[in-house]
C-alpha cells in the first residue's frame, strides 16, 4: 500500500514539473515542441527513462505520465470515409477484413446523436454502405475501438493476449492469441475484427512498422501506437479533412483534448456500461454542407 | 445349487457386450468411424484455410457459432450420468444402480467431446497450450480459463471415480479375457481384495465433491462465460447459472435414459434394469424440463415488458424474426409435448413404455441442442451499435463437424461397451 | 482476484473432501494415493497432450 502511494506521489511531482517545464520550453521555442513530426501536434511527450514493457510488435515504449485519448467531433464529420481507408492503409489490414477497423454509421438527424443508439437505429441497423455523404438531414458517427480504460476484453482473455498499457492503449499481442474470438463476443462496441482466413497484404505497400498478422489471430484499432508513442498523430486524425478528430495526452491541461473536454460538453459510448472508453465525443462543429 | 446357477446366468448375460461383436454392431461402428472421418476432411480444410469456411463473421453475423453451442450442449450433456450416480452411492438409490456406469461413460465422452468443440472454434488451436501456459496470470478474471480449470477437473475426478469403482469388477474377469485381460490387469494395479469398502467410502465422499462441481461447472463457469458479459443483450443476466443448470440436468438425463434404454433393448436386460427406473427418471426429466419451460418464459417476459431495446432487438428475433418458426417448432414440439406426456404417464400409467420415455427423451436432446443455438446465436446478430443486422447459415464444414463430434461421442461409448463391464456385475 | 474465488469455490470442497477420506478412520493411504496418483497422472496427461497437438495442428496451419 505504502509503495504504491509513494510511486503515485512521485507521479504526480514528476507530472507536475513536466507541465511546468514544457509550457516555459513551449512558450520559449515552440518550434522544439515536436521534432519527430512535421505537422503540429498537441501530443507533450515527456521523456523520461524507458521501461521494459511488454511487446506488442511495434518496439516502442510508454512514456510516463501520458494517456491518450480521443476525441472525435461527430457535428463536423462528413462521413468521408477518409480515416477508414487512411486507417486501413496504414495498418496494413487485408481487404478480407470487411469492415476494417474504423466504421461509420449513417444516422438519421431527428435522432439526437447520444452514446446510447436509438431503437431505430438498432432494428434497422444504420446505413454504414451510403454511397454519398454528407446528406442532409444525417450524422455521420465514426466507431472505433475505444481503448477502455475498463476493458472487458483485457478481462475474458484467457492468454492475456490483448492487455491495457499504462499509457492508454489496449493492444494485441498476436503470438500469443489462440483465437477463441472471446473478445470479440466481450467488446460491447464490436470493435474487434478476427481474420478468418489467412490476410493478403500488398507486399510492396506494407507498412514495416506494423506487423502484419497471421490468419486466426482478432486485431483492431492499436491508436496508432506506433505513430503516437513516438509523438506523431493517429492516421485517421490526421487525414481527417475537416478537423473532426483531435488526439492527445489528457494528463496535460495544455493540450487539445484536455481543453476540448474542459470546454465542451462531451459524451461517450455506451457509457452505461461503464467500460470507462477513452474516445469522447463532441457535437461541436458545423457540418460541411453544399 | 440352483440359485448359484441363476446368478451365474444373470451375469453371463450382463457380459454380454463384451462376450460378442456381431455384425451389425461393426456396420454401425464402421458407419460413425465414416461421418468422423469426414469431419475430420472438414476440419483439416479449416485449419488449412482458416475459419473463413464457416458462416461465422464479425461485426456483422455472428462470432460464435454452432461450435459453442456444441460445446455447452456437450458440457452440460456430462452431468446426468454423474448425478444418478452420485444418487446411487449418496442417498443409496439401488433401483439406479444398474445404469450408473451408464451415465458415468456418458459424462467422460461428453466432457471429450466439449473440450473439443471449444478447440475446433479456435482460429489457433495450435496455440491452445498457450491456456495452459498462462494460466496462473489469467485464472484471476478469464472465464474461459475457469471453465478449461473446472471441465479438466472434472474429466480427472469422474475418469479417476470410474476407473477406481470399476476394479472390483476388473478383478474378477481380468482371468477370462486375453487382450483385454491384459488391459485389465494394466488396470488393477496394487489391487487388493479388501479395497472394495474403502473405495465405496471413496465413492461416497468423490460423489459430494462431484455435486459440486457439477453446480459450479453447469451452473457456474459454463454459463457465465454468457451470463457475465453485458456487451450482448441476452446475455447479461444473474439467471444464466440456474438457467443453465436446469437445461443440464434435463438434457443430461434424457441422454442417460435413451442410452439405458437402447442398451437395455440390445442386450435384453429387461429383468435386469426395471421398468420403474425409467418411469421415475422420466418424471422427473419433466418436472426439471417443465420447470426449464418457466424459467424461458420468465426471461422472455423480462425480455418483452418493458426491456431496454437491444434485449428487445434480441427477443423480437426469437417471437417474430426470422428464428421465430424454427423457435416456436422447439418451444411447442420440443419442450411442451415431451413434458406433457412425460409428467401425463404418471396420471395415465398405461401410456408408459420405456420405448416412449426414450423417445421422448430424444427429442428433448434435440431441442435442448436447438435451445443454446437460441441462446448464443441471437445475441451476436444484435450488437449493441447499430450495424447492420446480419444472419447465419452454418455451413456444410460446421454441420460435418458437430456431425462428427456426435459420431465419435457414440462411437466412443460402442467401443467402451466392448472393453469394460457396461453394467456393475458384481453381486453384493 | 473474482477467479481465485471462484476456483478456490470449487477446488476446496474438493480438497477437503479428500483429506477428510484420507484422514478418516480407519487410515489407509493406499487407496487416497492411488486416487491422487491418477488425478496428478491425468492432468500431466491432459498437459501434455494439448502441447502435442498444438504441435500436430501447427503443421497444418499456414504460417
Amino acid at each position: 500500500m505504502k509503495k504504491i502511494d509513494r510511486r503515485q506521489f512521485i507521479t504526480y511531482l514528476v507530472g507536475a514539473a513536466g507541465a511546468v517545464l514544457l509550457t516555459r520550453q513551449a512558450l520559449a521555442s515552440p518550434s522544439r515542441s515536436s521534432p519527430t513530426s512535421g505537422a503540429t501536434t498537441l501530443l507533450t511527450v515527456k521523456k523520461a527513462e524507458p521501461r521494459k514493457y511488454r511487446v506488442d510488435g511495434s518496439g516502442t515504449k510508454p512514456t510516463e505520465g501520458t494517456r491518450f485519448v480521443m476525441v472525435i467531433d461527430a457535428g463536423a464529420c462528413i462521413g468521408c470515409r477518409r480515416c477508414v481507408y487512411a486507417c486501413k492503409t496504414e495498418n496494413n489490414i487485408p481487404d478480407t477484413i470487411s469492415p476494417p477497423w474504423i466504421e461509420v454509421f449513417q444516422m438519421k438527424n431527428e435522432v439526437d446523436l447520444t452514446g446510447t443508439p436509438s431503437r431505430e437505429d438498432l432494428k434497422t441497423g444504420s446505413t454504414t454502405s451510403y454511397t454519398e455523404s454528407p446528406l442532409p438531414g444525417m450524422w455521420y458517427q465514426p466507431v472505433q475501438c475505444n481503448h477502455c480504460d475498463n476493458a472487458p476484453c483485457v478481462r475474458v482473455c484467457p492468454t492475456g493476449a490483448t492487455y491495457k498499457t499504462e499509457d492508454g492503449f489496449v493492444l494485441m499481442d498476436y503470438e500469443k492469441c489462440v483465437g477463441c474470438r472471446f473478445c470479440v463476443v466481450a467488446c460491447p462496441y464490436s470493435a474487434r475484427r478476427f481474420n478468418w482466413i489467412k490476410p493478403q497484404v500488398d507486399q510492396v505497400n506494407v507498412n514495416p512498422l506494423v506487423p502484419v498478422r497471421p490468419v486466426g489471430v482478432v486485431e483492431k484499432c492499436t491508436f496508432c501506437v506506433h505513430r503516437t508513442r513516438d509523438g506523431k498523430l493517429p492516421r485517421c486524425v490526421e487525414v481527417c479533412p475537416v478537423g473532426a478528430r483531435h488526439f492527445g495526452n489528457i494528463n496535460d491541461p495544455e493540450s487539445e483534448v484536455a481543453k476540448i473536454i474542459t470546454d465542451t460538453p462531451n459524451f461517450r459510448l455506451l457509457e452505461e456500461l461503464n467500460t470507462q472508453p477513452n474516445i469522447r465525443y463532441i457535437v461541436r462543429g458545423k457540418k460541411y454542407t453544399r | 445349487m440352483i440359485r448359484r446357477t441363476t446368478i451365474d446366468q444373470h451375469e453371463e448375460s450382463l457380459l454380454k457386450p463384451l462376450l460378442s461383436a456381431g455384425k451389425p454392431y461393426l456396420a454401425f461402428c464402421a458407419a460413425l468411424l465414416l461421418i468422423v472421418l469426414w469431419a475430420g476432411y472438414a476440419w483439416v480444410l479449416q485449419l488449412t484455410g482458416g475459419l473463413g469456411i464457416t458462416a461465422m463473421r464479425t461485426p456483422v453475423g455472428p462470432a460464435w457459432g454452432i461450435y459453442i453451442v456444441n460445446f455447452v450442449f456437450f458440457a452440460s450433456m456430462a452431468h446426468g450420468g454423474m448425478a444418478i450416480s452420485a444418487a446411487v452411492h449418496l442417498l443409496k438409490a439401488e433401483k439406479f444402480k444398474p445404469i450408473a456406469r451408464m451415465g458415468e461413460v456418458l459424462t467422460i465422452v461428453s466432457l471429450a467431446m466439449a473440450g473439443l468443440s471449444i478447440i475446433i472454434d479456435m482460429g489457433r488451436p495450435d496455440r491452445a497450450f498457450n491456456m495452459i501456459r498462462f494460466w496462473p496470470e489469467r485464472v484471476g478474471t478469464s472465464p474461459l480459463t475457469w471453465d478449461v480449470t473446472v471441465i479438466v477437473l472434472y474429466l480427472v475426478l469422474s475418469l479417476s471415480f470410474l476407473w477406481l469403482t470399476m476394479r472390483r469388477d476388473l478383478a474378477r474377469l481380468a482371468k477370462r479375457f486375453g487382450l483385454r485381460g491384459r488391459l485389465y490387469n494394466l488396470l488393477l494395479i496394487g489391487y487388493k481384495a479388501d479395497e472394495d469398502k474403502k473405495v465405496d467410502r471413496l465413492a461416497f465422499w468423490l460423489s459430494i465433491a462431484i455435486v459440486i462441481l457439477i453446480v459450479m461447472l453447469s451452473g457456474g463457469v459454463i454459463p457465465w462465460i454468457f451470463g457475465l458479459i453485458p456487451a450482448q443483450a441476452g446475455w447479461f443476466s444473474a439467471m444464466a447459472g440456474p438457467y443453465f443448470l436446469t437445461a443440464a440436468l434435463a438434457s443430461s438425463l434424457a441422454a442417460v435414459i435413451v442410452v439405458a434404454v437402447l442398451l437395455r433393448k440390445i442386450y435384453h436386460w429387461e429383468d435386469y434394469i426395471k421398468p420403474e427406473t425409467f418411469k421415475s427418471l422420466g418424471i422427473l426429466l419433466g418436472v426439471i424440463t417443465g420447470f426449464y419451460v418457466y424459467l424461458t418464459f420468465a426471461e422472455q417476459l423480462t425480455a418483452n415488458y418493458a426491456a431496454p431495446h437491444p434485449e428487445l432487438a434480441v427477443s423480437e428475433l426469437l417471437m417474430t424474426g426470422e428464428l421465430a418458426p424454427l423457435y416456436w417448432t422447439m418451444i411447442i414440439g420440443g419442450f411442451v409435448f415431451p413434458v406433457l406426456m412425460l409428467v401425463g404417464q404418471t396420471l395415465r400409467p398405461r401410456l408408459f413404455s420405456p420405448t416412449r420415455t426414450a423417445i421422448y427423451a430424444g427429442v428433448l436432446i434435440i431441442a435442448f441442442w436447438l435451445k443454446r443455438f437460441f441462446i448464443v446465436i441471437p445475441s451476436l446478430l444484435r450488437p449493441l451499435l447499430p450495424f447492420p443486422n446480419g444472419s447465419y447459415t452454418p455451413t456444410w464444414v460446421e454441420w460435418s463437424i458437430i456431425a462428427g463430434t456426435v459420431a465419435a461421442a457414440v462411437l466412443l461409448y460402442a467401443i467402451f461397451i466392448k472393453v469394460f463391464p457396461i453394467v456393475e456385475a458384481h453381486k453384493e | 482476484m473474482i477467479g481465485i474465488i471462484v476456483i478456490a469455490v470449487v477446488v476446496i470442497p474438493v480438497v477437503v473432501l479428500i483429506l477428510e477420506f484420507v484422514l478418516e478412520k480407519p487410515r489407509t493411504f493406499r487407496i487416497p494415493s492411488l486416487f491422487l496418483g491418477s488425478v496428478v497422472a491425468q492432468i500431466v496427461g491432459v498437459v501434455v497432450l494439448m502441447a502435442l497437438m498444438g504441435a500436430l495442428l501447427g503443421l497444418l496451419i499456414p504460417q
